[in-house]
């Protein structure tokens, strides 16, 4: 909210500067995020001396002047009659916002460029004169700020109101608030004396048809006003407060409205069919014109101001174009209620409109003021716009406040905040507030103002008197609690390993959005995939951020292309993420933690020693090996050609956990993908879920005792047909379960030359050793003369 | 014949050979000339067997001395050559830089909220954790914030159905925490919340770290004290803080602390507005329609509970000036950390 530091100095003592008393309401709970001077929009404004003055071609009233501040010349098209040559005015270049709430541009006037505009004192918020333009004395120095000659300023706090102080969205709310923190009192609002009596009976009449959204309604009717400006004034207030100037009758209620935080409506009395109000709710089928002229379907929910025929206005949210007040209107029908909280609320938030009123009326106005609000408004209207108050106020109240009693004990005080108060002390700082504080048995018993609706536990008061005790006087210490933290879980502790591995590994993590484009089912080829029922969100902020992943694919690969398009081509990236499944008949989807990640570029960063190479899958693979082997997490088995739509089939694999359960896959994304997303290639990608990786987590350690005796070995190199996988043999070579066989790998693989066609030559390299003693040469000979046997017979193949 | 002269001749040459040799190669060439399987030397000591007896004593004797003295000489101009060539090693340019052994980092918000997360560890709080698409009661309704309350216009949100949605703030994790474990308590739940906006300091996703701690005698002054260790670990201990009363449905008192700003000590600065404070959390004693939401006795038990950007103090820290950065996930960025 707006507050101007003048119009609170009217309310209030103040003897500190914009800036402290900023200081000072923030540290007591309202937030001021910055206090600016409301004629800065008015800054550029400059005074410039006429130069020449021509008639404008083709406009007789117009005139095109020269003017120059001194240091520059500027073409103004003017139709102020006095702009004469020599004459030193204030002129406002493009940019410059005009207390019109006009933002001045370079324009074509009729043919003619205008680069600016020259200022009457109403434009520049100096006075109410518009007829003429602001003229300056012949000693003020050219290209001066106007602002700064005629010595405007006005200081404006902007301060954050949190929700449960609706009472501080008023100027009287923040002189009550500044009147507590500073411990001074308030100056006395001069109040009107006005008609009482029966007659506007005769005239008018309302109906609340429902008490339960409508608390009070009351009116005041006001016969033969005359509708025009309001006094530059109160125009200046609303200003300052944001507020855009309309007619008398119009800137009084939002005068009101910004000093006592009471929203007002103000109809057109003749325009009301039957003379008469009825607050219900909305027929089916009714629509309303509003004053932003937006034509609305109501609802049944809606609660509306009605005339016997029509709505006339949303209740408490904004009113109707037909009975608007206009300068037409005679007789002036002012409301003023309170309506309920929440109603107001559900139906702001339903038709998508808010206002300044429904802003209030959301978060609660004082309902003892709704009369004072109203009268206060029909005496300035009287005074400002003529006429008379007929005699006498309708006050419908079905639903009378009643003022709270809270039990407040002293021990819960020094409990809460570990400060010892006297009741005297209490007592005194509640009553800073309003607060009534009597003395109960042991407890205090308070009833906080009708304004107060934040106010209804004993916590509340606490936090008052915390407040206006001050947060920083209070007390620090540190809790005395029983060691009670638990160690992380397996699960937390298996993520942070995978944290430090994968880093070793040379990948970088990245996060993602959970939230990416539905497009993606297209692009990776999901279509009849699981994968491709995405949980969609019903108010995303654009199509590209509208489904929740189901796969951390997508993240990755528009990560790839965020820093490929950035120049950066070798990229060794991971995530750890959530992905999101939607489970039928579920109102929450399924969350699993995966992992996924993403290679490309060369497998050495570049560099003067020149070891240049593409990654292949075997970086891939080897990659993920190391990542199992350290977590460790033994078995999982890499199957060829995995089943993904788009990853080519040769070159990737299923990941599966010795029981055959697929828990990912890993390898090399199609070509016609990487075109679609502008990426080059190869590029391989990899996904495990963590929640079917983890339960394969060996997290029991057992030490080997280190070998005391020499092992030996012996190669195997074989000539095999080139369709059997290497992996075939080398597991059928582990199955022979050869006795000494410590391990046995596979060191060379070799086609071409001397190879024939259709052929590979393979080296397996067997390792022996016996624990106890040194084997001899001719029993290593006899085992591995056996194996190479069976293993040559069993793949058909030669040895070399 | 062999006699002393010649041996004399023999060693004044084969010494001067191996004082001239100037690289190793010429200096075995030397040494074969006379220590190989054919050199001079060895053809000598071969020989000695046919001297005449009188002669073998002493030419024997000789001969064999000057062998060791020649093998000394070799080694000694070996070692020497060596040194001399791993002094003058020619060919590499040290100014060259290494070869890269490529490292991967984590991302700076899992680097910060780790540090964050050991801070609360060491103070006996515990992880907990929570669904991130959670229902509008864990997310409202049960932290006191029923539908049609204003307080909802504080987190903007993502709604998938009616009462279906992105969580706005870790707070939920409070709720189904307490539902499922009885007081006393001490919880911090890390993780990514979500709110519909996006602009310069705000992302759609973002971090979020809550913590809770309810037993019978937790006050106000435990919760400055918790914050207080958590700003001065964070920040550094010369960091100052202060407290302002702000507003949390699911909290009273309710409050927001400031740390002295980062950039300027305070001084006054733009990151701080000139105030010389940045926020950097809001907290305060929970709500007692919070704990009747989770069937804990407010009469009995008091907490407190607290929230904190992960982003915020990230870009604090080190001084990161635009949110977006850190999904952008540019690698120039993420190296810097």
């Amino acid at each position: 909210m707006l507050v101007p530091y003048s119009w609170l100095k009217e309310l209030v003592n103040i003897e500190e500067s914009p800036e402290e008393l900023a200081e000072r309401l923030t540290l007591s709970g309202l937030e001021v995020e910055g206090v600016f001077d409301a004629y800065e929009d008015l800054a550029p404004a400059k005074v410039v001396r006429v130069l020449s003055v021509v008639p404008h071609p083709q406009a007789e009233k117009l005139k095109i002047c020269q003017v120059s501040d001194g240091q520059k010349e500027y073409q103004v098209v003017c139709g102020a009659p006095e702009v004469a040559e020599g004459l030193k005015v204030a002129f406002a270049p493009p940019g410059t916002v005009l207390f019109t709430g006009e933002k001045v541009s370079e324009v074509q006037i009729r043919g003619v460029r205008s680069e600016g505009l020259l200022c009457s004192p109403y434009e520049l918020g100096a006075g109410a004169a518009k007829d003429h333009l602001l003229k300056f004395e012949d000693d003020v120095p050219l290209g001066k700020s106007a602002i700064e000659v005629l010595g405007l300023g006005e200081p404006v706090l902007e301060v954050a109101i949190t929700p449960n102080r609706g009472d501080c969205l008023s100027i009287l709310g923040m002189a009550r608030e500044v009147a507590a923190i500073s411990e001074v009192t308030l100056k006395p609002l001069s109040f009107p004396e006005l008609p009482l009596g029966e007659e506007i009976f005769s005239e008018t009449n309302v109906i609340i048809e429902v008490p339960e959204h409508c608390f009070r309604y009351a009116a005041r009717l006001l016969k033969g006003v005359k509708v025009s400006d309001s006094p530059f004034e109160i125009q200046k207030k609303l200003w300052l407060c944001g507020l855009r100037p309309i007619n008398n009758v119009v800137d009084i209620t939002n005068y009101v409205l910004l000093l006592w935080g009471q929203p007002l409506h103000a109809f057109d009395f003749d325009l009301l069919k039957g003379r008469c109000i009825i607050v219900r709710l909305a027929r089916s089928g009714e629509k309303i014109l509003t004053l932003d002229g937006v034509e609305r379907e109501l609802d049944e929910k809606t609660m509306v101001i009605a005339d016997q025929e029509r709505p006339v206005a949303i209740a408490g949210i904004m009113g109707g174009e037909e009975t608007a007040v206009t300068e037409k209107t005679q007789n002036v029908f002012l409301e003023s209620a309170w309506f309920n909280p929440s109603s107001i609320r559900l139906t702001s938030q339903r038709l998508r409109l808010s206002s300044e009123s429904s802003y209030r009326f959301e978060r609660g106005i004082d309902p003892e003021g709704v009369i004072k609000g109203l009268d206060f408004a029909a005496s300035l209207i009287r005074d400002l716009a003529g006429g008379k108050v007929v005699a006498g106020r309708i006050d419908e109240y079905p639903r009378p406040y009643v003022p709270r009693e809270i039990r407040l004990s002293p021990k819960k005080i020094s409990l809460y905040l570990k400060v010892p108060l006297s009741a005297e002390k209490i007592k005194d700082l509640l009553q800073r507030l309003e607060i009534r504080v009597t003395k109960g048995v042991s407890d205090f018993i308070c009833t906080p103002p009708s304004y107060r609706h934040d106010i209804a536990l004993p916590e509340d008061l606490i936090e008052e008197i915390a407040r206006l005790y001050g947060y920083d006087r209070l007390p620090v210490s540190v809790p005395r609690a029983e060691i009670a933290g638990k160690p992380p879980t397996a699960f937390e502790k298996f993520l942070a390993s995978l944290k430090e591995i994968l880093p070793a590994l040379g990948l970088y993590e990245i996060i993602t959005y959970s939230f990416i484009s539905p497009r993606f089912v297209e692009i990776l080829g999901l279509e009849g995939d699981p994968r491709a029922k995405m949980l969609r969100l019903s108010n995303p902020l654009s199509e590209e951020q509208s489904v929740m992943r189901t796969t951390l694919i997508p993240g990755l690969l528009l990560t790839a292309q965020v820093n490929l398009f950035r120049e950066v081509q070798n990229l060794r990236i991971f995530e750890i993420g959530r992905v999101f499944w939607p489970r039928e008949g579920e109102l929450l989807p399924e969350e699993r933690h995966f992992l996924g990640g993403l290679l490309c570029g060369r497998v050495h960063p570049l560099s003067c020693h020149r070891e240049e190479r593409s990654l292949d899958f075997f970086d891939l693979k080897g990659l993920l090996e190391t990542l199992f082997e350290r977590l460790p997490t033994p078995g999982i088995i890499f199957a060829p050609r995995a089943q993904e739509p788009f990853l080519i089939p040769g070159l990737s694999v299923t990941l599966k956990t010795p029981s055959e359960e697929k828990i990912g896959f890993a390898g090399a994304v199609k070509e016609s993908i990487l075109e679609k997303l502008d990426l080059p290639g190869p590029l391989f990608v990899f996904e495990v879920d963590l929640e079917k990786l983890y339960p394969l987590l060996k997290t029991k350690k057992t030490y080997r005792p280190l070998p005391k005796f020499p092992a030996t070995f012996r190669d195997l190199a074989l000539l095999v047909d080139d369709k059997i996988p290497a992996g075939e043999i080398l597991a059928y070579a582990k199955a022979l379960r050869l006795p000494f066989l410590e391990q046995v790998s596979i060191i060379d693989v070799y086609r071409g030359k001397g190879i024939p066609e259709g052929k590979k030559s393979l080296t397996l390299r067997f390792i022996y050793r016996a624990s106890d003693r040194t084997l001899r040469d001719e029993e290593v000979n006899q085992i591995q003369a056996e194996a190479a046997e069976k293993i040559l017979a069993h793949f058909k193949a030669q040895a070399r | 014949m062999i006699d002393e002269k010649k041996l004399e001749e023999l060693k004044r040459q084969a010494l001067t050979q191996i004082k001239e040799a100037r690289d190793e190669k010429s200096l075995e060439t030397a040494r074969v000339k006379y220590l190989g399987r054919k050199g001079e030397l060895t053809q000598i000591l071969k020989s000695i067997a046919k001297l005449p007896p009188e002669l073998k004593p002493l030419i024997g004797r000789l001969a064999n001395q000057l062998k060791r003295e020649l093998e000394e000489a070799f080694k000694e101009a070996q070692a020497e050559l060596k040194k001399r060539r791993e002094e003058h090693l020619p060919g590499v340019d040290l100014t060259l830089p290494g070869r890269p052994y490529p490292l991967g980092r984590l991302h700076p918000i899992t680097q910060v909220m780790q540090e964050i997360c050991e801070i609360f560890l060491r103070m006996g709080f515990s992880i907990a954790s929570g669904p991130e698409v959670e229902l509008d009661y864990y997310n409202f309704e049960a932290l006191n914030i029923p539908e049609d309350h204003p307080a909802r216009d504080m987190q903007a949100t993502f709604y998938f159905a009616p009462k279906v949605l992105l969580r706005t703030h870790t707070s939920p994790i409070q709720i189904r925490t307490m539902e499922s474990e009885k007081p006393p308590l001490r919880i911090i739940a890390p993780g990514k919340v979500y709110r519909c906006d996006s602009d310069v300091t705000h992302t759609p996703m973002f971090h979020q770290v809550e913590g809770l701690m309810v037993d019978e005698d937790v006050s106000f002054a435990d919760l400055k004290g918790i914050l207080t260790i958590f700003a001065q670990e964070t920040f550094g201990s010369e960091t100052k803080v202060r407290f302002r009363p702000s507003y949390f449905p699911f909290t009273e008192p309710s409050v927001e602390m400031d740390i002295s700003c980062v950039i300027c000590g305070g001084e006054g600065c733009r990151v701080c507005g000139q105030t010389g404070w940045l926020e950097i959390l809001g907290a305060g004693m929970v709500h007692p329609n919070v704990f009747r939401a989770v069937g804990y006795d407010p009469q009995k038990w008091v907490g407190f509970a607290f929230g904190l950007g992960v982003e915020r103090i990230t870009m604090l820290k080190f001084g990161i000036d635009d949110i977006r950065l850190f999904y952008e996930n540019h690698l120039r960025f993420l190296e810097q950390f």
